[in-house]
């Protein structure tokens, strides 16, 4: 009897010991690439999905998350039953807590692991296990948080790094523990923000037909009410104009010049004036029909600034405009 | 119970292997009874084949006997787990050397080693009345021998060529693996003289169970006795026979185990200041304290390992702690350094295990007092420590056979060890945990703190 377990064991071992690998996916609102104002506070969730059903779902899992150049804020508690079930005390984290512990702009170790120990002498953990979190065809909501972002134009990955996940192991009832196997990184998804304060309701305007190019401005909470200037450059984005600290991402020249001396002065309309009180104003630039024929193919850029104080506190990401026959 | 918990854990070693590379620097270590790291199936296969071989009781029909000191393995070789130390001993006597006259191994009444037991009582040896050297040997532990083989034999020259300390002078003994195969340097054995696991296996299968082997085909005759061996011995020789499907005898199956099983773990693997105090009064100039890397092995798994047994496997004259048995070139003082790997888990200490039931300190204190010869040097040193120091080394040699997590050290991870521990979480990059600290034993990546990614760990490595 006994050699023949430990045969049957040993020869189970190629089914069991394949790996289970965890897949993540960071997205906010269903998305994994989201554009939002300067200093938007964007809310994202991590989702995980094991790769395969040879296990009994997620014992415990730890991941970094980090977005350079923006902040975040430690992940907020589970509030789901099976999440809960990671956090103190029905299950076991770092005494930071689940939402990970802060180091600088990462958010060290969020998560936590079940009372797989079926621990009832310690204080913690002391819940219950539930099976099959994450397994394959039902990812779950690991992490939800928030991460501040920062009110530089630019693109922004939130990624998760140090993956550390265990399951349980196929097979186990909890009888008298539940023995959990080591996991894989399968495949991560970071959630890419871009941060934009420019737009144009248009990339292209006909010279013979005309038109008009509106440009919504969006500087951010932080910027209301102050004052806007947007400019424009025929000669590219790089290299800026550096002013206070920042770049304006426009190539000096005479459209520059021009527009700087021309504001609000047809064909531009509101291109210099005062955010509203969320942060947000317009402004246009209009295209008279049967414009200069030999202006097509040019591409001219535009960018606004804000000014506090007469100090330059946002500069805007580039808005490209070709100019067609 | 024990056992089924070793294969329940067993389970997973294989896949770990196959896991994304880099999903956890480091894993708990294997617990005694637990195969090392890497196995395949078929490895894996033929470890848990030992087990139940290791694990097999013999009877009189299965060849067991006449005379033998246990009619298994697993019964000797039993602390903590299976293929452990254990407090059972067997009897080795002789007439001590005198005058002209060398030291009599008592060839005609049976050798120096007399067993303990017998299929009869007819044939049960008895110590002969001129023995006047009678000495115990206890138990050793096997877990790890396979790694021990793999030990290059360079390595050790190369200890005994330049030694450590100029106080201390082995010389490697060279011997014939019963396998066949180039000379090799001892690596088991109190006074060397064994090299591989197979040798090892062989030559315990005679003699602690009266099992003729392929490579053994003497009997031992009760007290030397051939008309009672005639009567009593009845089953063909060799009484070891291939299994009709593997093709393995007993003896295979025992040292696929023991090849197999895992070197004990210490915790926390370096860094403790008792270990420091350990090489400053000369402990390490035989139990050497530097790893070896294994070199090449027909299993390959063994091959390139860092292990650390804390043993030059040079014999070394012990003067008063020698048993006065003349083993091959091995005399009466002579005895190989024994491994220290383990020891914090051992019932007890020096090879009669003459340092048992007592405090382990008590026990480390005695057994380093009674150390003679070419030791009495690191003695002296150890006599002058700092009562603080002493502690250090004394916390130090516990550490050794201890896996991650294991509070109460009984070789399991279990809720009453997690009591224990849960205080000592500190979280990520506090990095205030020294490997002096008791926290320290779950600080599996030794980075100085105890946070999720120890957990990790704990949570795979908990038996319940």
């Amino acid at each position: 009897m006994n050699r023949f377990f430990y045969v049957a064991a040993a020869c189970a071992l190629g089914a069991t010991a394949s790996a289970s690998d965890l897949n993540l996916r960071i997205e906010s609102g269903g998305l994994t690439a989201v554009t939002v104002s300067p200093g938007q506070v964007v809310s994202y969730d991590v989702v995980g999905e094991l790769t395969d059903s040879l296990n009994e779902g997620l014992a415990l899992f730890s991941i970094d998350l980090g977005i350079p150049g923006a902040m975040l804020t430690p992940a907020g508690a589970p509030t789901t039953a099976t999440m809960m079930n990671f956090d103190r005390p029905l299950g076991l984290t770092n005494p930071a807590g689940f939402g990970g512990t802060q180091s600088g702009s990462t958010l060290r170790q969020v998560g936590g692991m079940q009372n797989t120990l079926k621990n009832g002498f310690a204080p913690i953990p002391n819940g219950p296990v539930i099976t099959g979190v994450a397994q394959l065809g039902a990812p779950e909501t690991l992490v939800s948080g928030q991460a501040i972002m920062p009110t530089v134009h630019g693109t922004y990955t939130l990624s998760a790094s140090n993956v550390l996940a265990n399951i349980i192991r196929q097979g186990e009832t909890g009888s008298p523990s539940w023995m959990a196997d080591s996991a894989g990184l399968g495949s991560m998804t970071p959630l890419t923000v871009t941060v934009e304060s420019l737009s144009a309701s248009a990339s292209s305007v006909s010279l013979s037909a005309g038109g008009v190019v509106n440009f919504t401005l969006d500087g951010g909470a932080a910027s209301a009410s102050q004052l806007y200037l947007l400019l424009g450059s025929a000669s590219g984005t790089a290299p800026g104009v550096a002013v206070d600290g920042l770049t304006l991402d426009l190539v000096f020249d005479a459209y520059l010049s021009y527009t700087l001396t021309h504001a609000n002065t047809a064909p531009y309309a509101n291109t210099l004036g005062a955010l509203d009180g969320v942060g947000m104003g317009s402004a246009s630039l209009t295209v008279p029909p049967a414009s200069d024929p030999s202006l097509a193919g040019a591409v001219v850029n535009h960018a606004f600034l804000v000014l506090n104080g007469g100090v330059v506190t946002l500069t805007s990401n580039p808005t490209s405009l070709t100019l067609l026959p | 119970m024990q056992k089924l918990q070793i294969l329940r854990l067993a389970l997973p070693l294989a896949g770990l292997a196959t896991l994304s590379a880099g999903a956890f620097a480091q894993d708990y270590q294997p617990r005694f009874g637990e195969p090392v790291n890497g196995l395949t199936a078929s490895q894996l296969q033929r470890f848990a084949d030992g087990i139940v071989e290791f694990d097999t009781v013999l009877t009189a029909p299965d060849g067991l006997g006449p005379v033998f000191n246990d009619q298994g393995c697993g019964l000797c070789h039993s602390f903590p787990a299976i293929g452990g130390s254990g407090t059972k001993d067997v009897i080795r006597a002789g007439v001590a050397a005198s005058g002209p006259n060398p030291f009599d191994p008592l060839v005609a009444k049976g050798g120096t080693l007399f067993q303990k037991d017998a299929i009869d009582t007819a044939t049960l040896e008895v110590v002969p009345p001129e023995a006047d050297v009678v000495i115990n040997r206890v138990t050793p532990q096997s877990n790890g021998i396979g790694l021990l083989e793999a030990i290059n034999d360079a390595d050790i020259l190369a200890l005994a060529a330049s030694p450590p300390d100029p106080h201390v002078s082995g010389v490697v003994r060279m011997v014939q693996p019963l396998e066949g195969g180039p000379m090799r340097a001892s690596k088991m054995g109190w006074k060397g003289g064994v090299a591989t696991a197979l040798s090892f296996s062989a030559d315990a299968s005679l003699n602690e169970m009266g099992l003729t082997n392929r490579f053994l085909q003497v009997e031992n005759a009760p007290n030397g006795d051939l008309g009672l061996l005639a009567t009593w011995d009845n089953v063909a020789d060799p009484e070891d026979f291939p299994d009709p499907v593997t093709g393995l005898e007993r003896i295979d199956r025992q040292a696929d185990f023991q090849i197999f099983s895992a070197g004990p773990a210490q915790t926390p693997r370096s860094g403790m200041s008792g270990e420091a105090v350990f090489v400053s009064v000369g402990c390490a100039a035989c139990h050497v304290e530097t790893p070896y890397v294994t070199g090449p092995h027909s299993e390959a798994v063994l091959s390139g390992v860092s292990i650390k047994p804390y043993s030059d496997f040079l014999i070394h004259d012990m003067g008063s702690l020698g048993d006065g048995i003349v083993d091959g070139p091995s005399g009466e003082t002579d005895m190989m350094t024994r491994t220290l790997w383990g020891f914090g888990m051992r019932q007890t200490a020096l090879h009669d295990g003459r340092h048992q039931g007592m405090a382990f300190s008590t026990m480390v204190d005695m057994s380093i007092q009674d150390h003679a010869g070419e030791a009495a040097f690191t003695v002296a040193n150890y006599n002058m420590l700092l009562q603080s120091d002493k502690d250090a080394m004394t916390a130090f040699l516990l550490s050794l056979g201890r896996t991650e997590g294991d509070w109460d050290m009984n070789n399991r991870i279990d809720e009453f060890d997690w009591f224990f521990l849960e205080p000592f979480m500190t979280g990520p990059d506090t990095a205030n945990v020294t490997p002096d600290d008791a926290g320290a034993i779950i600080d599996v990546d030794q980075d100085g703190d105890i946070d999720m990614a120890d957990m990790a760990v704990f949570q795979r490595a908990y038996t319940f």
